[in-house]
């Protein structure tokens, strides 16, 4: 019998996750009774297992448990996720850049545009990429729209959003398509505009990395002035409005020890709906500023704390290559048929920089906004091209029992190509984060907490290259 | 930041509330205890009134808005604000509220 | 029904009192409690409008130094006195509701009153479980959500140890208009309608009723958890309509977030469906919008299902102003009617 080769076994301590996830399983046993699990898989036959011992303090696995999972991870799991394929289906969303400029400074930013000469979007080309996205969704049958803005900082160019929110709204009206509306902002926008996006907008990023010690050395205004009061008066404003607000914060090594803190402080300031909690990744200007990437277990075990604080106040808590609860085959929109126009028009399936993408070796284009013909003109090649950019093509990836749900992070900054387990501190903080989240769900508390205690044992779980329970690594 | 040009300034008028909902806005008139939706062209009309944006730039974006020369969009436009004076909606600006001081949106925080 | 305060004093500050302003203003002019003439006027508008019951609030209406003498002339209009109180009330008022028949009145007993945290202090939650005690079937206790991680767990045990009336009575904080207490924000009633479905469960094998005052809306839960609810026996149904509160003054106000705001005056023989009709006409151009940017498209409440939720938070979503156009000179062709 051919077991479902997705069955991964990772140690905690002196004890093993097991975690399926395409058969939505995952159970925290003793070595000795994984060993049989992994005994009664591959042997692929009959018999149950023998196990009499039990693993303590936690949860005991007896025998009959034991059989019961052999059972149920030789039933069919699900398919893995998959890639798109055939013609362009309903893209995942339409992206607008008005602009990659931006009126603040941030000191680990790796955008290299212009802060204040970028180009901008002109309203004829918001309105041809809105009318051509209209078009596919009514080829394709879709019953809702969905615009999201990007930068830079979208509001430093404001009468574009104002224009393509409006035309949006009142060109998938007469669709009858709900339209919903998302953006990425800094939040260093006036009140008047503030109110009017906390109006107008579905669901709100806002950057904020903590409180005002930490955002105003994160994250300046250009001249280096602080932004933490005009930016906390704007997360106010889309806590009071009808937005959701979801605050970005990117976490350094010195603020990595604080993060129990900023949860709390975001939980209580403010009202989120969720937290997205970032790695600061290095970057020229970080260098420069002294801010380092955070110790990728302290962030981990500072996240699963932070995660614990906010849900007691009804937030989520996102690590974006942590959310156990997602399968996919890419990271991103890229490979979703996202369709992002940039100020000049261009139409990519990422927001970052061309010469960021180029520079990893990747094509992002899929077409160009025609305005004198009034349409999107998109390559169908190029879409089945970016299709491809998925978990199938990261070596890295291959034995990590994160890849599901993880799928190997961004393409362009996390290179995947290394050898399979070759991890480095964005998969080993994921990694760690994964499995204490799997243990938080399962009930398993105690483990956890000792387990996020222990250095020792979190690199032990971090730096093992198989986790495939069927394969070389899994328990001794 | 250049003054505006000469002419009449109107604003809301007393005891008019409004608040912008997922595909329209709504209009509360205190005063006459009525309730009005607006959709469409006039939604956005009211929007971009309450970013202070210029009378050209809502007739450039109006005409973009609806794919019109810019004539008939400058005719829609003072038939929109027309019909909000004559129901009282709007006043001329000695009768109605203080205006906010934001310029037209390019205001960015403190900065 | 109709709310008459006969306190303007309390000697709690609980965060979400939507009475704060109010009590500051009836401290200021002086008028601390109804007298005894005014009270009778309230009764005679509770008779002719055909209501049974005398509805007391405050500040705390067991405050009221003459609080037995006006429960004995309500009771002696036969009208049904209803009693809303943090449970920490004075032995006199204590004595006289416990002394009544059980079912010639209810005190609704607030049991996170004061609390700034979200456990309640340990030696006020006891003196209110001494008040349930005393007043046994008379008694029903009542929580106020107004953060997001409360916690109904510890009330169980309160009403099934203390013979007061099965059910547990839960209230929203609302807003007052101009801020100021601390409120549940709509966007944490997903979780919050999460965390009562989980409750109602419990409440209802132990065979505990919830009961659901105003501002509820039918989103905040899902099908699956109003089905849990419906068969736990509660009452929930999503209203939001004129109360009544009739303030120390005689005024007649809308509820008490729009206390000063949405009002009439109670004239000469005006009756509670009067003041009702007139109020529901001046708020009626709020109701087309609710406390949700989708309100005004959800079919719910274009079928009557739903009311949008609490009229406050949804006033207070309304603004006045910036809107403004400067019409060049050329163009100064507008007509005004």
């Amino acid at each position: 019998m051919t077991h479902p080769p997705e069955i991964f076994a990772v140690p905690i301590d002196r004890a093993v996750l097991l975690y399926a996830p395409l058969h939505g399983l995952a159970a925290l046993m003793n070595r000795r009774a994984a060993g049989q699990l992994r005994e009664a898989l591959a042997a692929g036959g009959g018999g149950a297992a023998t196990a009499t011992d039990t693993f303590t303090p936690a949860a005991p696995v007896a025998a009959t448990e034991v059989a019961a999972l052999v059972a149920a991870l030789r039933a069919a799991g699900d398919d893995p996720p998959q890639g798109r394929t055939g013609p362009l289906g309903q893209p995942y969303f339409l992206g607008l850049l008005p602009t990659r400029g931006c009126n603040m400074a941030c000191r680990y930013c790796d955008f290299a545009a212009p802060k204040t000469t970028s180009p901008v979007m002109s309203p004829e080309v918001a309105r041809v990429a809105i009318d051509g996205y209209l078009r596919i969704l009514d080829a394709v049958g879709a019953r809702a729209a969905e615009v999201q803005f990007f930068g830079g900082e979208p509001f430093h160019a404001p009468h574009v959003v104002h224009f393509a929110v409006t035309y949006a709204r009142l060109a998938a009206g007469e669709r009858g398509l709900p339209c919903r509306f998302e953006v990425t902002t800094n939040g260093l926008i006036g009140e008047a505009e503030c109110r009017w996006i906390a109006d107008n907008f579905d669901a709100v990023v806002l950057s904020l990395d903590g409180p005002p010690d930490i955002q105003d050395r994160h994250r300046p205004a250009l001249g280096g002035r602080g932004t933490s009061a005009a930016v906390m008066r704007s997360a106010a404003i889309l806590s009071e409005g009808s937005c959701e607000l979801v605050l970005r914060a990117c976490v350094s090594r010195d603020t990595a020890p604080r993060l129990p803190e900023i949860a709390q402080w975001f939980g209580t300031a403010f009202r989120p709906g969720t937290v997205c909690f970032e790695a600061l990744q290095p970057t020229p200007l970080s260098d420069a500023a002294g801010l380092a990437p955070p110790d990728p277990y302290e962030f981990a075990a500072g996240f699963d704390a932070a995660r614990r604080i906010l849900a007691g106040l009804g937030i989520e808590a996102v690590l974006s290559t942590a959310d156990t609860e997602r399968r996919q085959v890419t990271f991103c929109p890229v490979g979703r048929d996202a369709l992002i126009v940039s100020p000049e028009g261009d139409v990519d399936a990422c927001y970052l920089l061309e010469e960021s993408w180029r520079g990893a070796g990747l094509d992002m284009r899929l077409g160009r906004v025609d305005v004198a013909r009034g349409a999107l003109a998109l390559d169908p090649a190029a879409v089945a091209r970016v299709r491809g950019l998925n978990l199938a093509n990261k070596p890295r990836c291959r034995d990590c029992f994160c890849r599901h749900h993880c799928a190997g992070g961004c393409h362009v900054n996390h290179g995947c190509d290394g050898a399979p387990g070759s991890y480095d501190d964005l998969c080993l903080l994921t990694r760690v984060a994964s499995a204490a989240r799997l243990l938080r769900e399962l009930g398993q508390d105690d483990a956890a907490d000792a387990w996020l205690a222990d250095r020792a044992a979190l690199e032990r779980t971090a730096v093992q290259c198989d986790d495939r329970l069927l394969g070389g690594g899994g328990p001794a | 930041m250049s003054a505006p040009p000469a002419g009449r300034s109107y604003a809301l008028a007393p005891r008019v509330r409004w608040v912008q909902d997922a595909d329209r806005i709504i209009v509360a008139d205190a005063a006459g205890s009525r309730g009005i939706e607006l959709r469409g062209v006039e939604a956005a009309v009211w929007s971009w009134l309450s970013l202070a944006y210029p009378y050209a730039w809502l007739v450039e974006h109006l005409a973009l808005l609806t794919g019109t020369p810019a004539a008939e969009a400058a005719a829609h436009l003072r038939g929109v604000l027309d019909g909000w004076l004559a129901h009282g909606l709007l006043v001329p600006e000695a009768e109605g509220e203080a205006p906010a001081a934001a310029a037209p949106a390019a205001a960015a925080g403190d900065g | 029904m109709a709310n008459v305060a006969i306190s303007g004093v309390c000697n709690l500050r609980c965060p979400y009192c939507f009475a704060g302003s109010y009590l500051a203003a009836s401290r200021e002019q002086g008028a601390a409690f109804i007298d005894a003439a005014a009270f009778e006027q309230r009764l005679d508008f509770l008779v002719r409008s055909g209501i049974p019951e005398a509805r007391l609030i405050g500040g705390e209406p067991t405050l009221h130094p003459a609080f037995p003498d006006l429960v004995a002339r309500a009771r002696a209009r036969g009208l049904h006195v209803v009693v809303f109180t943090h449970g920490l009330m004075p032995p006199r008022a204590l004595d006289c509701l416990a002394g009544l028949p059980a079912d010639a009145c209810t005190v609704l007993v607030n049991m996170n009153a004061g609390a700034a945290s979200a456990r309640p202090d340990p030696a006020e939650a006891a003196q209110r479980i001494e008040t349930l005690i005393r007043l046994g079937g008379r008694a029903t206790p009542g929580f106020t959500i107004y953060r997001p991680d409360f916690d109904l767990a510890g009330l169980l045990p309160v009403v099934l140890g203390t013979g007061c009336r099965p059910a547990i009575r839960l209230g929203l904080a609302q807003p007052m208009l101009g801020g100021g207490n601390a409120y549940l924000h709509p966007k944490q009633y997903r979780a919050a309608g999460a965390r009562i479905a989980a409750f109602a469960r419990e409440a209802a094998a132990a065979g505990v009723a919830l009961q659901f005052d105003c501002g509820f809306v039918r989103c905040m839960f899902t099908e699956q958890e109003l089905a849990v609810l419906e068969q736990g026996g509660s009452d929930f149904a999503p209203r939001c309509s004129p109360i009544l509160d009739l303030d120390l003054a005689g005024a007649a106000s809308h509820c008490f977030p729009l206390t000063g705001i949405v009002e009439a005056p109670v004239g000469p023989g005006a009756t509670a469906q009067d003041l009702r009709a007139a109020l529901a006409r001046e708020t009626a151009p709020y109701r087309l919008a609710g406390i949700y940017a989708r309100c005004s498209g959800c079919p719910e409440k274009a079928r009557g299902a739903c009311t949008g939720g609490c009229l406050a938070v949804t006033m207070r979503r309304f603004r006045g102003g910036p809107v403004r156009v400067i019409v060049p000179q050329a163009l100064q062709a507008f007509a005004r009617s």
